[in-house]
């Protein structure tokens, strides 16, 4: 992959959270298979790009992934779990919509959509005027994934979601440049308040 | 000779109160159990008593030169506390139980967001996992069903592409 730092060694920045997965699955399923306790876990991490900035771009962003294995697992679940969090997020009822996108690692892959914060659907410049905002991909782990972690695509199925932290940041308090985030402003940085 | 030893402690009594500082407590220590102080001249005039009485008034000076002792000494540490008390009284008030005035900072909205994030996955029974941010090849792209495309393959790729071609 070209926007990959790639170190002397042969190793790598890891480029998105989803580098996690093979080692989630293969840490688990012992417990999937013999005890049926499902495969949950998020992982939160840094992520590296060779990219130029500019204000919706960073070569350093935070991601979140997510994942959850078992039997009958569906798309719905995906749904549910994911209105679930935003709506906890953001404080308020939340549309979500998810519209058929490619990822390698899933199938079928999708890309879920909000509807938007500022005009609550309606249409407005922020989001284009269609009432959507992009936010994640997600989609049903494809077999050969859950094959490389060790576990039975014919028995087990899941999803997986990743994330934008950075993105749901910025969403969130209304961050307008990315890169404000990462340049240690500490009067662009205090205005943040814990609000738990 | 009972009245002389009870004559010397009451002075030393009312002496004793009116004792404000070291110096003056050290003065009246030497004057009764000093070597040449009233207790120890007390027993100058026992020559002239008899063995019996001799008997009784010595213990009597003795139990008084215990005593006396006993008074100086625990005057002594009544003074001593009293000065520790006046230096504290002097010093500055400083309530230590206050709650510190402290310029506390923020957290960065991205780990505000990732700890909301991680409260509510929680709540959904879900594990929160940390990993490398260092990985290999194969975690990043192989593993997750993405071919792995390097320059090096395209090169083979082409260098293949056109020994067959030609």
């Amino acid at each position: 992959m070209q926007d990959t730092y790639y170190l002397e060694n042969g190793q790598l920045l890891k480029s998105q959270t989803s580098a996690a997965q093979n080692a989630i699955y293969k840490k688990y399923k012992d417990a999937l298979v013999n005890d049926g306790v499902p495969i949950k876990a998020i992982f939160p991490g840094r992520c590296f790009r060779n990219e130029a900035t500019d204000a919706c771009h960073e070569n350093t962003f935070f991601q979140m992934e997510g994942v959850m294995v078992d039997k009958n697992i569906s798309i719905s679940n995906l749904i549910f779990f994911m209105k679930t969090m935003l709506s906890e997020v953001f404080q308020k009822d939340i549309k979500v919509r998810l519209r058929p996108g490619f990822f390698p690692f899933v199938e079928p892959g999708f890309e879920l959509d909000i509807s938007c914060l500022i005009c609550g659907g309606e249409g407005c410049p922020s989001c284009k005027h269609s009432g959507w905002l992009e936010l994640c991909p997600c989609g049903m782990i494809h077999p050969e994934v859950l094959k490389a972690g060790g576990i039975d695509p014919e028995e087990y199925t899941g999803f997986a979601f990743g994330l934008g932290l950075t993105r749901l940041a910025m969403m969130k308090y209304g961050v307008k440049d990315i890169r404000d985030l990462n340049s240690g402003s500490l009067r662009s940085l205090s205005q943040f308040t814990d609000d738990e | 000779m009972a009245e002389q030893t009870l004559k010397l402690k009451q002075e030393l009594i009312q002496k004793l109160e009116a004792v404000s500082e070291a110096m003056q407590l050290e003065q009246i220590r030497v004057e009764y159990l000093g070597k040449n102080g009233l207790i120890t001249g007390l027993l100058k005039g026992m020559k002239d008593l008899s063995i019996e009485e001799k008997k009784t008034f010595g213990q009597e000076v003795n139990e008084l030169k215990n005593e006396a002792a006993d008074m100086i000494a625990k005057k002594g540490e009544e003074l001593k506390n009293a000065e520790i008390l006046k230096e504290i009284n002097s010093m500055p008030e400083f309530d230590l139980s206050m709650p510190a005035k402290l310029d506390r900072g923020s957290y960065h909205p991205i780990t505000l967001v990732q700890r909301q994030c991680e409260k509510i996955f929680k709540s959904m029974g879900f594990t929160v996992e940390d990993y490398s941010e260092v990985v290999s090849d194969y975690e990043c792209f192989e593993s997750l069903n993405i071919p792995n495309i390097t320059l090096h393959a395209i090169c083979r790729i082409l260098i293949i592409w056109k020994t067959v071609s030609f």
